[in-house]
């Protein structure tokens, strides 16, 4: 028809042509990543109910943007940047997605509900057995964050970009998106993608890194039989109260992830089985799906690509390695302590991230030794190491607070 | 705001160490729980009815067993290699349920 450029049928094509050679690029590459992310989800290299939605996601909303009023460009999906009262309200008659975002997103409710779901999963036996060793692992594996916090710095990043990224090394993503909502809302999103990428690759890459730092001899060492007696559900609601209260009250900036985890461990402890049915299924698995979802159409390039994405790879890495080289060493202490009769693989299950790094553990000792049991062990490390990672980033956001980072 | 990596490191280290001393705190106040609350709970021991012994030699197949247990595993919890038959014991039943979801968790398509 006359008068009617092809393009105008086509905005998907007609931003694309539109768009800075740097956008242009980063669109087409962003949605490459999008595919990349559905495959390696589908063969099982990264997690693949988080992957999936958010590479479609990723790829669906760098193919669609749009013209708006005025030439400018956007999306039917939501609006991260709209900050006004009337520019989120008007966004919320628009974008489809803006309704997740605002009321679920953007103040941690989500972080809260993923939390409050894995604390369904938590059985808190494991560390009530063995609460020292399960601690102490603990605590060698968030040597990551240590370092990266310092090391971000140094790399440019301001303070409180620094400290977020740094919680990468504690391998928690819920835990990422909550301390970046209130350190660095500005990045959060690129920070908690970065994070979730590469927690996706903790499955795939620490066998390696395991197999790499023990030998296969001290990776087949058997655990010898537990003589600890089991933790009764009332001893372990009794630990989830007081542990809750006081992390609350120490740390009250950290107080609505504390109670979604320990409320979900009372939750299972408690008998309330529909409450337990609906948190540990349709809470945790439609809060995982939306979370993913809602990452994925972040991550548009007008929105994500900024110089310090580079910085954030790099970071996010170094801390997850270091943190389990860090849970490795713990493993090593406790096995030359025990007079060689601990197995130090079980160290790289405290980098959190449950139950990931728990079964990366078993899988890999299983390989070296079939009859070699190191699960409740691991589980505990694992399970010690949310409590960490969520009181270090509770500590990093009350002292930059407190010293007005 | 902007500062310098000496004070970051700082403030990194006094973080990790306070972390460290919570955590620490934590692990005594899970001890201390389980030592009170065990005292509590003592119960008087159970006494084993005594044993009857029947005089008919059991029918007893332990290989029919085993692969009625294997079948039943594995329809439950997928391809997974069974390590040992045990007696069932009343201990360790209370952990059954959450390790069997841990160990199919990363299975989305089940």
């Amino acid at each position: 028809m006359p008068g009617i450029h092809i393009l105008d049928l086509f905005q998907g094509i007609a931003t694309l042509a539109a768009s800075e050679p740097f956008i242009f690029t980063g669109r087409i590459f962003l949605m490459m990543l999008g595919l990349l992310l559905i495959y390696l989800g589908q063969r099982g290299v990264l997690e693949a109910l988080l992957m999936i939605p958010m590479g479609l996601g990723m790829a669906t909303v760098n193919a669609a943007v749009l013209f708006l009023r005025a030439g400018k460009m956007g999306t039917l999906f939501l609006d991260p940047l709209a900050s006004t009262t009337d520019d989120v309200v008007t966004q919320l008659q628009i974008n489809w997605l803006q309704p997740i975002y605002t009321f679920a997103f953007s103040n941690g409710l989500i972080a809260c509900l993923v939390f409050l779901g894995i604390g369904t999963l938590l059985d808190v036996g494991y560390v009530m057995q063995r609460p020292f060793r399960s601690m102490f692992l603990a605590i060698c594996g968030e040597i990551g964050t240590l370092v990266a916090f310092p090391l971000g710095v140094a790399m440019g990043l301001p303070v409180n970009e620094a400290a977020a990224t740094a919680t990468i090394g504690g391998a928690d993503g819920p835990m990422v998106l909550f301390a970046s909502l209130i350190l660095a809302p500005e990045i959060f999103v690129p920070i908690t993608v970065v994070g979730y990428l590469y927690l996706g690759l903790t499955y795939g890459g620490y066998p390696y890194l395991i197999k790499l730092l023990v030998p296969k001899k001290l990776r087949g060492i058997a655990m010898p039989p537990d003589t600890t007696r089991p933790i009764s559900a009332g001893e372990k609601m009794v630990f989830a109260v007081v542990a809750c209260v006081l992390l609350s009250l120490l740390f009250p900036v950290a107080a609505p992830l504390f109670l979604a985890l320990f409320l979900g461990v009372i939750v299972r402890e408690s008998g309330l089985n529909y409450f337990y049915d609906l948190f540990s299924n349709q809470i945790l698995y439609g809060a995982t799906f939306f979370l993913g979802l809602v990452l994925g159409v972040l991550c548009e390039a007008n929105t994500i690509l900024n110089p310090t994405v580079l910085i954030l790879l790099v970071i996010g890495i170094i801390a997850l390695i270091f943190s389990a080289i860090g849970g490795l060493i713990g493993g090593y202490i406790l096995y030359f302590v025990s007079g060689g009769k601990y197995n130090p693989v079980i160290g790289i299950a405290a980098v959190s991230c449950v139950p990931t790094t728990a079964k990366v553990a078993q899988k890999v000792v299983s390989a070296a030794n079939n009859n070699a049991i190191i699960l409740p062990h691991a589980l505990g490390a694992s399970i010690s190491g949310v409590i960490t990672s969520a009181t270090f980033a509770a500590v990093l956001i009350s002292l930059l607070r407190a010293t007005g980072g | 705001m902007t500062q310098t990596v000496g004070t970051t490191i700082g403030q990194a280290v006094f973080s990790y160490l306070l972390m460290a001393v919570i955590a620490c705190i934590c692990a005594v106040i899970i001890r201390l729980i389980v030592i009170v609350l065990a005292r509590t709970q003592k119960r008087a021991p159970i006494v084993a009815p005594p044993l009857t012994v029947s005089a008919k030699t059991a029918a007893d197949d332990p290989a029919a067993i085993a692969a009625v247990i294997a079948a039943a595993v594995h329809a439950a919890l997928g391809g997974h290699r069974l390590v040992s038959f045990t007696e069932a014991l009343p201990q360790p039943t209370w952990a059954h349920e959450i390790r069997s979801r841990h160990h199919t968790s990363h299975m989305p398509h089940r």
